[in-house]
């Protein structure tokens, strides 16, 4: 089990992870030196384009990557190293850690009845539990998501996919106590109506029991919805770490402002959620063979010239910025994610802020909405 | 699962009028008179018109085929030409030995193939693995009969005295002994298969190891041993059962050779034996049996599939079949 947690550490403390596909002497670096802390209660989302290698990232953080990847760096739990344990890393999964599946049809099996493959994972995480409660418990865990108990006679292929997802996210949240749970991509395979039950069930698992959540989608609706905090993810690197409102109204990168400019604002991508990330010029660079400078430098309107085919940006405090897009007034109180970013909160991998940083000025002036 | 067993038998009913069709005419248009066959050298023309009118074989083909489906359905195949014993006391005379080899070899089959194939699944490029690879190139090379003579080459004539080589012995007899006995011949009859079958095992568990329910189960904490056995397996045997039931034919069908290489008395050596003496109400006997053998194991080949697949029997209870 895991220690007892001492209020100082992150949950959960990823530091320099590296994921590589492939060819050891001509790797595919899917993540490349990635910093990502998560605290007690908190929900991070990790947004990017399609192949940008969040899928990689999350699936790593539990040891799922297949044995044709290589991984690197650090993955503490509750500050116990996981990465090159995997005794530990088994410990954690499914108890502490769970993690929800983009496509629930395919993540459940299809030979068993949807009853044997909960019942057990309670019995795997609940062992405390006899068989009658073992059986209540799952009953209790279908009823809260709100699919009716008798369906545990159902096999997968009798559920719709919605309905799929609901026991998904039943035996992510519920089926042992875990204190975070990775999402990756949890409604891209759903239309708009159930996507929106989905994230309200999200929501109010997570009030309820206070677990902490790492997010990745393509989705921004979701991350302002779900997220407290946000890394923007690029070519297998983030890029940019900002705050939810900072997201929206002080995208600090490039490449988020790319990202951003056909996407609406904060209180539109909340209404609507319907906004997945605008497709823009050009592709994701190639990941075995990355341009030796910024890996954006091919598609960057922002283009500083020389050192930015040269050099690659290192991730920096950003100081605060304008706030251009608050147009639409102060968001409902007291939600975390609406709090505009303090100093040091803004971090991006860009040459513009390092040298703004090293001049001490204010941010980017190119900040137009 | 009674609904899904219904209707396959009934689908089974014209399957097997195709088949008895076409034993009958096999039986009719094979070379030879069998009424002067059945009278022997000497008989004069009233005794060989007598057996005429007793086969039927004075009524046009049509009625002939109906009168011969009515005694086959009762259970009269008609008698040896040779020996003039009824065919199906002859049948039911070989038939235990025949079945009892090839169930033998598709154990063998099975309990070495399907652990073979996952831990060759399991372990790509390991030792398994080449195994897999050896036995499936070694299968093609060397036929049932090769391996039997072999067999018997080596058992009957260099270590002599050490493993029975020759006749049968069975299980209902003496189980220790017709294991004995059966293990050579089952093992040649196994041996093309095991290879094939190892390698459908192997490929369906790489096929369903990289299925995401498999990368979930893991991620939910369930030990690797279950996954393997429990998520892995299950699902990857479903080519798998497929396949043995083309195993099981083929086996039945090597048997024939394979009998008469281990001295084995089972339909194999019938069939080939009646052959050979033109006895054709013999040899159609042993394909009807043979057929309804397949028919059997396609019967069991489907119910196992809905025992492991739901969606299958889904189907059957929507009545989709
Ligand atoms: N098993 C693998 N072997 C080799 N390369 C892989 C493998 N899985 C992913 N990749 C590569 O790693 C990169 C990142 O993929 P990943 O699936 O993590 O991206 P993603 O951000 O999740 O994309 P999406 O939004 O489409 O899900 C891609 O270039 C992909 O081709
Ligand atoms: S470093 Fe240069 S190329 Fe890269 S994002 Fe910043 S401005 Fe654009
Ligand atoms: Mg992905």
């Amino acid at each position: 089990m895991i220690q007892a947690p001492t209020k100082t550490t992150d949950l959960l403390a990823v530091t320099g992870l590296g994921v590589a596909y492939g060819d050891p002497a001509a790797p595919v670096r899917a993540v490349v030196d990635v910093d990502l802390t998560v605290g007690r209660g908190e929900s991070v989302g990790i947004v990017g384009e399609s192949g940008s290698g969040k899928s990689t990232l999350l699936r790593a953080l539990l040891g799922l990557h297949g044995s044709g990847a290589a991984v690197s760096g650090g993955i503490a739990v509750d500050g116990v190293q996981l990465a090159h344990d995997p005794a530990a890393m088994r410990r954690v999964r499914g108890g502490t850690v769970s993690m929800v599946f983009q496509d629930p049809v395919n993540a459940f099996n299809p030979a068993y009845t949807l009853g044997s493959q909960l019942g057990r994972l309670v019995a795997l995480h609940r062992p405390e539990l006899g068989r009658e409660q073992r059986r209540a418990h799952v009953a209790a865990m279908l009823d809260r998501v709100g699919i009716p108990a008798h369906r545990t006679r159902s096999h997968p292929f009798e559920f719709s996919q919605g309905q799929l997802q609901r026991c998904m996210i039943a035996a992510a949240f519920l089926a042992g106590r875990p204190a975070l749970v990775l999402a990756d991509e949890p409604t891209t395979s759903l239309d708009v109506t159930v996507e929106a039950q989905i994230v309200e069930l999200i929501r109010d698992l997570r009030a309820e029991l206070g677990m902490s959540m790492v997010l990745v989608t393509h989705n921004l609706g979701l991350v302002a919805d779900l997220c407290d905090r946000v890394h923007v993810m690029y070519a297998g690197r983030f890029v940019e770490h900002t705050t939810i409102r900072g997201l929206f109204d002080s995208p600090a990168h490039p490449y988020t402002r790319a990202l951003l400019k056909s996407a609406p604002d904060l209180d539109r991508v909340r209404e609507s959620r319907g906004s997945r990330l605008p497709t823009m010029r050009g592709g994701v660079p190639d990941l075995a063979a990355p341009p030796p400078g910024c890996p954006f430098a091919p598609r960057c309107d922002e283009h500083l010239g020389e050192v930015c085919d040269r050099d690659l940006p290192e991730l920096l405090p950003v100081p605060l910025m304008p706030a251009a897009r608050t147009a639409h007034g102060t968001a409902p109180a007291g939600q975390a994610s609406d709090t505009l970013p303090r100093p040091g909160d803004v971090r991006a991998r860009c040459h513009r802020h390092a040298a703004s940083a090293l001049s001490g000025g204010t941010a980017v002036e190119g900040v137009k909405a | 699962m009674i609904r899904m067993t219904l209707l396959r038998l009934a689908q089974a009913v014209p399957v097997l009028f195709a088949v008895s069709l076409i034993a009958f005419a096999l039986l009719r248009t094979a070379p030879g008179d069998p009424a002067i066959t059945l009278a022997g050298v000497g008989a004069s023309q009233e005794q060989v018109d007598a057996i005429r009118h007793e086969l039927h074989l004075d009524r046009s083909l049509p009625e002939q085929y109906v009168l011969w489906l009515q005694e086959a359905l009762s259970g009269d195949l008609g008698d040896s030409y040779t020996t003039r014993q009824p065919v199906t006391e002859l049948l039911a005379d070989r038939f235990p030995a025949t079945v009892q080899l090839a169930l033998t070899a598709l154990v063998l089959v099975i309990v070495i193939a399907v652990p073979l194939g996952v831990l060759a699944a399991l372990r790509r490029g390991g030792a398994a693995d080449h195994l897999v690879r050896i036995l499936s190139l070694g299968g093609l090379a060397v036929p049932s009969f090769v391996l039997g003579m072999g067999f018997v080459l080596l058992f009957g004539w260099y270590v002599t005295g050490v493993w029975p080589y020759q006749g049968f012995v069975a299980y209902g007899t003496d189980p220790v002994e017709a294991f004995r006995h059966l293990l050579l011949p089952a093992l040649a009859l196994a041996f093309p298969q095991i290879g094939v079958v190892a390698r459908t095992t192997r490929s369906g568990m790489l096929d369903v190891l990289s299925q995401e329910y498999i990368t979930a189960a893991r991620a939910f904490g369930v030990p690797e041993r279950r996954v393997v056995a429990a998520d892995a397996l299950r699902n990857a045997l479903l080519p798998v059962v497929t396949q043995l039931g083309v195993v099981t034919g083929l086996l039945l069908g090597g048997s024939v050779i394979v009998e008469n290489v281990f001295g084995i008395n089972g339909m194999g050596s019938l069939l080939v034996a009646s052959f050979g003496e033109r006895n054709y109400s013999v040899t159609v006997g042993v394909m009807l049996v043979i057929a309804l053998v397949f028919v059997l194991v396609n019967l069991a080949v489907d119910l196992l599939y809905g025992a492991i697949d739901p969606r299958i029997r889904a189907g059957y209870r929507k009545g989709e079949a």
